[in-house]
């Protein structure tokens, strides 16, 4: 049973500003993302935001007073209580007040009564993408698409009009600004909903059929466009892009299509768009982080920027995992300036070095045994 | 000697010092602890060795000559051993045949069976262990335990009698105003244990508490209870799958309600919440505690309730906060007697007719 744990008090330090954190995130951000961050300056910063965000941020505050942590006694980034994800769903967990927060970020999938929120105003959102870019440059448009000229942009999401609240379509418009193309390399919302309108929208953005293109979607996406293909009898051949042609993948399914696993949806991507294996990239994130994370095909291995720690937790000791062992995903990130930067996510993966393998989704408390869920 | 006096001596070999199928059964279940499955088969084997033959007693009106003519096929679940063992010694008293398909993994019913050939190796010859999962299909009378899926599948496929029982909840009610309960200590105490046997596998383990009272002090008191009965009996290693969703669940109740848990192991855990109606527990020792006002008639009438244990109350205010099965004080839930007629199990004369 938890009882009081020996604890060393420390004064409690002052909590630093927001302008001064974003200034000391935003200079790690702008060492680039080959740049080792050593674990003491990740240390001084994140125990910084930890500071900031106990002072201000009202429901983690509790939060941690229910763990009897606070900064009295953290005194290591590990240390940091993580907040499940399920709590952004429970609780406005912000440092931002009312009316600082000017855009959300919501969870997608389609059966959520109460999505996760995550409140941002303009400095968070300049973290977010100023933290998105590096990452997204050095593993999805590294070599020789970092000067590419004449490429062209397709992205698998509805636009940002369409869906204000997710992070991932921020994400994708970032990259769209940043890569100086036109709005309109966004299939939107209406295509998504039908595999052929899919597919025709894919062939309609890709004007010069010989100059590669870079297709970002939704791994849910491409499994509709190519459920159509397969089914449309005048495309038996795919629907192949150009060589050179990049894809990255990203996202779950959220039971709005089947559900491919990752080395299957990889085939299924070579085959029918006719890209190798190389040539893909898996992203994980999601609308609690502001980091993002990048596995090439072949590796399997997430990673994140400097910036970033994960620890994968045996759920039944509460301990780091071994190497190569199954743990529940938790990441640190500190461009989480205004919200929590240690998220509990509900993810399985192994670890691998500083990395981690993607198993899916942490099974839930469901009708088991004799006990059963009723719907109230 | 009658059916019921061979089951009876071969339950108290069971409770023999050293007899080799409780040492058997505590190497062979993995799904629990040794001193769980110890402590569980030997209260299960008491109770038969105190009831069976009163229970053929009462039944002998309604056991027929036809009964030796049929044959029952039990298909057992595997979350626990009692069920199987009992379904078994009705079928036994009812003179059928009992053809019984062990959940995968179980030892006790071959173990039970072999014990009562120690005893009359006729009437063991009666039961057949079988692994087809087919077997069913050639019975007159099924008894199914398991998931509301498998008991769909099987129910649809045949065409003999059929008895099954799925998925159930049960839960606790506690008055703990000062002149209902004399005891208050005794009741967090039968309320740990009740939680805690079988490591809550079976559909009369409690999975929440409403309290008439201070709930915070009883939650926080059955934290107590609950961890010095595993240290005792600890409860079973899990796997991933199952540790991590107790662990999902802890997250998301440590900011919703309060927690008390195990330090650093998921064996047990208490939250605490005023606010819920209902959640599904995880199980595996985890339980809600919640005051009595959100027990409301709409939710008392959506749970499918096996039983409701009680203290503080009488019987006739917990019969009006909640329907189920069956009622009986707590320290009870988890020990079902065989003489009981409700919503658990058949009755040996229903098999006959």
């Amino acid at each position: 049973m938890k009882t009081a744990r020996k604890t060393t008090y420390l004064p409690a330090p002052k909590s630093p500003s927001a302008g001064e954190l974003d200034a000391r995130i935003l200079n790690l951000i702008a060492r680039g993302v080959e740049h080792r961050c050593p674990d003491a300056g990740f240390d001084s910063l994140a125990l910084a935001l930890f500071r900031h965000q106990f002072a201000l941020n009202r429901p983690y505050r509790r939060y941690c007073e229910s763990l009897s942590r606070s900064p009295r006694n953290v005194a290591h980034w590990k240390q940091i209580p993580a907040i499940p994800t399920t709590a952004f769903k429970n609780a406005n967990l912000t440092t931002l007040t009312p009316k600082q927060r000017t855009t959300v970020f919501h969870s997608s999938g389609t059966t959520e009564h109460r999505p996760s929120r995550h409140f941002h105003n303009a400095a968070t959102l300049a973290l977010y993408e100023a933290a998105l870019w590096p990452m997204f440059a050095g593993r999805v448009t590294s070599g020789e698409w970092r000067t590419a000229r004449n490429c062209q942009l397709v992205i698998l999401t509805p636009t940002l009009a369409e869906a204000p609240h997710s992070s991932l379509v921020h994400m994708m418009e970032t990259v769209r600004r940043r890569r100086q193309a036109p709005p309109s390399v966004f299939v939107g919302a209406a295509a998504l909903e039908n595999g052929r309108a899919l597919a025709t929208a894919v062939q309609s953005k890709i004007q010069n059929p010989k100059s590669k293109v870079l297709l970002l979607g939704t791994a849910f996406a491409f499994v509709r466009l190519f459920d159509a293909i397969t089914t449309a009898p005048r495309q038996g051949r795919g629907l192949q892009l150009p060589p050179g042609s990049r894809v990255m993948e990203t996202g779950g399914y959220k039971g709005r299509t089947r559900e491919v696993p990752r080395k299957e949806l990889h085939a299924l991507i070579s085959a029918k768009l006719g890209v190798p294996r190389t040539a893909i990239v898996s992203e994980y994130g999601m609308c609690e982080l502001s980091s993002q994370f990048y596995a090439a095909s072949q590796s399997a291995v997430f990673h994140g920027p400097p910036w970033t720690r994960v620890r994968l937790i045996n759920p039944e000791t509460d301990r780091e995992a071994r190497e190569g062992e199954r743990g529940l995903i938790r990441i640190f990130d500190l461009a989480n300036r205004a919200s929590v930067i240690a998220i509990q996510t509900e993810d399985i993966g192994v670890r691998r070095g500083d990395g981690f393998e993607l198993l899916g989704r942490a099974p839930q408390a469901e009708a088991r045994g004799c006990s059963l869920m009723v719907p109230l | 000697m009658t059916t019921g006096q061979t089951i009876a001596t071969t339950a108290r070999l069971w409770l023999k010092r050293g007899n080799p199928w409780m040492a058997r059964a505590k190497r062979e279940v993995t799904a629990f602890s040794p001193q769980m499955v110890e402590m569980g088969l030997r209260e299960l084997f008491e109770d038969i060795a105190a009831n069976v033959e009163e229970l053929e007693r009462r039944e002998a009106p309604r056991i027929t000559s036809h009964g030796s003519r049929i044959t029952v096929s039990h298909v057992l679940s595997g979350n626990l051993p009692n069920p199987g063992v009992v379904s078994i010694i009705i079928g036994l008293l009812a003179g059928a045949r009992n053809v019984v398909k062990p959940a995968t993994g179980d030892p006790v019913p071959a173990l039970f069976i072999e014990s009562l050939a120690a005893v009359d190796a006729k009437l063991a010859g009666r039961v057949t262990l079988t692994a087809n999962r087919e077997a069913y299909q050639k019975a007159n009378v099924v008894v199914a335990y398991g998931d509301d899926v498998t008991l769909a599948v099987l129910r649809a496929k045949t065409k003999a009698s059929f008895f099954d029982f799925g998925h159930r909840n049960s839960i606790g009610a506690v008055n703990l105003c000062h002149s209902a309960i004399r005891h208050p200590q005794s009741a967090i105490v039968a309320a740990a244990r009740d939680v805690s046997m079988w490591d809550q596998q079976g559909c009369m383990s409690p999975q929440c508490f409403y309290i008439k009272g201070d709930a915070a002090a009883f939650a926080e008191a059955l934290a107590h209870e609950m961890e010095r009965f595993d240290r005792r009996w600890p409860r079973a290693t899990l796997s991933f799958g199952d540790a991590a969703a107790i662990a999902h669940v802890r997250n998301e109740w440590s900011f919703r309600g309060r927690v008390w848990d195990s330090n650093g192991s998921t064996h047990w855990t208490v939250v605490l919440d005023k606010r819920g109606g209902w959640a599904p527990s995880p199980l595996n020792r985890f339980v809600f505690v919640r005051p009595i006002e959100l027990l409301t008639p709409k939710l008392a009438k959506q749970l499918p309730l096996s039983t409701v244990g009680f203290a503080g109350f009488s019987l006739k205010e917990v019969m009006g906060m909640a329907q189920a099965d069956r009622y009986c004080s707590l320290d009870e839930m988890q020990r079902p007697s065989l003489l009981l007629t409700n919503g658990s199990r058949p009755r040996v004369g229903d098999l006959i007719v």
